[in-house]
């Protein structure tokens, strides 16, 4: 049977909600972590004493390093497609946070004070790390809208790069059915308009899209074109057409390689910055 | 028969009755609980035979269609707050002398200035209510939802109709006429209701009230995203394009992704009064709709809805592909069947070790074949629906949800969203 208000449990979803009370919460812990690890150093330094510091100073070194040993098991999860191990986006959270804490724990544990050559290459990757994280962040926050805003669908790079091909293929195609001139009017103008990259920061400036920017290009290119038999000058607009999608292809790819390319920093200098550590642990404690 | 989840008792049905014919014919999911009093024979009749039997003119169809109008009117008036106080016999009685109409899309169900003869109830589906402006131009007003009313206020006030309605979309309406309305309005709940409703309609609207986002409730209803009641949704300003949410839906799912980031796209309003609109892509994926087309016509029965209302593709798939012509989304592909072996191949990019050494065809290295039991005859497959399950096999733990970094996708109940952003009154 049925009629009116069926059984089906109503579901609308509250995970962005969830997250973002997570997140509000680990900022509250993050600020409430740096007041107590700056209390602690400052109030140590008010009564100094040899031991005291010792202590202070080796366990910041111990809970930085626990910390970022925590906030690196983000790249576990990432391997993890299957239930059960929580949201990627929660784990994400805790590993920006958890990171900034243990940055916080670092930073008290040695200053900005460089020393020998393998802490100061240490506070080099160290730094490096911190500022790729950041880096990763706000391009997480601010690029998505640009995109939003230039594409027609959301795209991967590997779908952009097949598009950009297709494009490219038709561009060709089309010049190669065409007289000698009209052969050459494709390599100079269109190849160089293709690839522009003042045509691509105004992609990025305008925020705009293909369909915006497509007739004020044809406006561009028709004078130029105005000698061409009738069948050239459309063969012609169609690849300029091409042209200015490749060059928003490769302004979108840019934008998405700007997204991952930070990560191989971020990762790289974390590696390095964790073989360093247990190079620098391992020498304190035995020499 | 118990209703809804209180379970309120609706009808003790005797030998020779009949259950379950509603949600045959409407689609709709099932919205009652029977249960048996005592040891029970019953007659079991599948889908795909009882809509064999739908199709033919005859005393079956007369029977089904007789009972599916009375017990959906008396199911319905049941539910609405004015009504529900009434005897069950008043209104078994009220049903008798009420028409169920359905209307399709765009039609016109009454029209402004038109002499008021009539009172509707929506039973099913939204209707566009649209006023003429001072320069002639019309403009839509509000959109009204299943359970809703319209056409008392011309009734009440004697006057000619202030503005006309339109279906959204298939709408099943209610209609009574106005000497059964003017009848039933001399009792005390109805009337009271009825004239605090009017009130309400007919006060001027308030300048927060005056944001609810029109424009996208009804692009909503034009584009059948209202149906959903588990639309994949994207934020665009959020999603960072990793693709993570394809990817674990194919690592969860045999290596075939059920979704691609494709669809309809949207601007929705944002949560507070003053937000930006936030662009939204509602992704290939299937929607689990509160009428599934893909269900009509499956030769062996194997779309179901399974006890939450969520659209499933059984094992006794065949591959005919009917399902994915009829989705109106194009949210259900046809895959091939793979191997294990192509399974982990394609998940790690080279084949297991064993692979690499066998040379021969044995049962494990040659290509899966689905075997599907049906009406006796065995078929061998290689193509087989597939469709977003809600990861049913995860604990509904949805795979593209649970590995999107920043939270950028959700699954959300288009006219639960609707009732939340106050677009539908």
């Amino acid at each position: 049977m049925t009629a009116g208000p069926s059984m089906v449990p109503v579901r609308v979803s509250t995970s962005r909600a969830r997250s973002l009370r997570v997140e509000r919460a680990l900022q509250i812990f993050t600020i409430l972590s740096f007041a107590a690890l700056g209390w602690w150093y400052f109030s140590s330094h008010q009564h100094p004493s040899a031991n005291g510091y010792h202590v202070l100073v080796t366990a910041l070194g111990w809970i930085g390093t626990g910390l970022a040993v925590s906030a690196a098991a983000l790249s576990a999860r990432k391997r993890l497609a299957y239930q059960g191990v929580g949201r990627l986006s929660a784990w994400l959270t805790g590993h920006i946070y958890i990171g900034l804490i243990s940055a916080a724990a670092i930073f008290f544990h040695c200053g900005l004070h460089a020393g020998p050559p393998l802490t100061a290459l240490l506070l080099t990757f160290f730094l490096l790390t911190i500022t790729s994280g950041v880096l990763g962040w706000f391009m997480a926050r601010r690029i998505p809208p640009l995109l939003t805003a230039m594409e027609e669908t959301p795209a991967i790079a590997e779908d952009l790069l097949t598009i950009r091909a297709d494009c490219l293929r038709g561009m060709l195609e089309l010049a190669s059915n065409g007289s000698a001139e009209f052969r050459a009017m494709v390599q100079l103008r269109l190849m160089k308009d293709a690839t522009s990259w003042s045509r691509m920061l105004r992609f990025y400036r305008r925020r705009s899209s293909l369909a915006e920017e497509l007739p004020a290009f044809h406006r561009e290119l028709d004078e130029g074109v105005a000698h061409l038999r009738e069948s050239e000058r459309r063969a012609f607009l169609r690849a300029a057409e091409y042209a200015l999608r490749v060059n928003k292809m490769n302004a979108e790819l840019l934008l998405q390689r700007l997204m991952r390319g930070w990560l191989t920093l971020h990762v790289v200098s974390t590696s390095g910055m964790f073989g360093l550590a247990a190079i620098h642990i391992f020498s304190v404690l035995y020499f | 028969m118990t209703l809804g989840p209180e379970a309120a008792y609706a009808a003790t049905l005797q030998p020779g009755s009949f259950f379950g014919e509603m949600t045959l014919i409407s689609g709709l999911p099932r919205n009652a609980n029977v249960t048996t009093l005592e040891p029970s024979l019953m007659i079991e009749v599948p889908r795909r035979a009882f809509e064999e039997k739908m199709k033919k003119p005859g005393s079956f169809r007369d029977t089904m269609d007789r009972t599916y109008i009375e017990r959906g009117l008396a199911n319905h008036l049941r539910v609405i707050p004015e009504f529900s106080h009434f005897d069950p016999q008043i209104l078994h009685e009220l049903a008798k002398r009420v028409r169920l109409r359905i209307f399709a899309k765009g039609e016109v169900i009454i029209r402004e200035g038109d002499e008021a003869d009539s009172f509707y109830l929506i039973r099913e589906g939204y209707v566009r209510v649209v006023k003429a402006m001072a320069g002639g131009e019309e403009r839509t007003v509000a959109y009204l939802k299943d359970g809703s009313y319209f056409g008392e206020s011309s009734l009440l006030r004697r006057e000619v109709r202030n503005a006309t309605v339109i279906a959204a979309g298939k709408v099943e309406v209610i209609q009574m006429m106005k000497e059964d309305f003017l009848a039933l309005v001399t009792h005390e709940t109805v009337s009271g209701h009825l004239l605090e409703k009017d009130r309400q309609r007919h006060a001027p609207v308030p300048e927060e009230r005056s944001r609810t986002p029109l424009g996208f409730v009804g692009e909503m209803l034009e584009r059948g995203l209202i149906k959903a009641t588990s639309a994949l949704v994207i934020h665009l300003d959020t999603c960072t394009r990793c693709g993570n949410c394809v990817k674990a839906c194919a690592e969860l799912h045999d290596g075939i992704s059920r979704l691609t980031r494709h669809g309809m796209r949207f601007d929705a309003p944002g949560p507070g009064p003053n937000a930006p609109l936030e662009p939204l892509l509602v992704a290939t994926s299937c929607m689990h709709c509160l009428d599934p087309e893909c269900m009509i016509g499956c030769p062996t029965g194997a779309i179901t809805r399974d006890v939450n209302g969520e659209v499933m593709i059984q094992d006794s798939c065949i591959g005919c592909g009917n399902c994915a012509r009829r989705c109106p989304y194009g949210n259900i592909s046809m895959a091939e069947v793979k191997s294990q072996e192509e399974l982990a191949k394609q998940r790690t990019g080279a084949p297991m070790i064993g692979g690499y050494l066998k040379f021969w065809r044995t049962a494990e290295n040659e290509p899966m074949m689905h075997e599907v039991e049906s009406n006796n005859q065995k078929a061998v497959v290689r193509k087989i629906a597939v469709k977003c399950d809600l990861c049913h096999d995860y604990d509904n733990n949805h795979g593209c949800v649970h590995n999107c970094p920043y939270s950028a996708i959700e699954r959300i109940d288009a006219a639960a969203y609707l009732h939340q952003i106050r677009g539908a009154e």
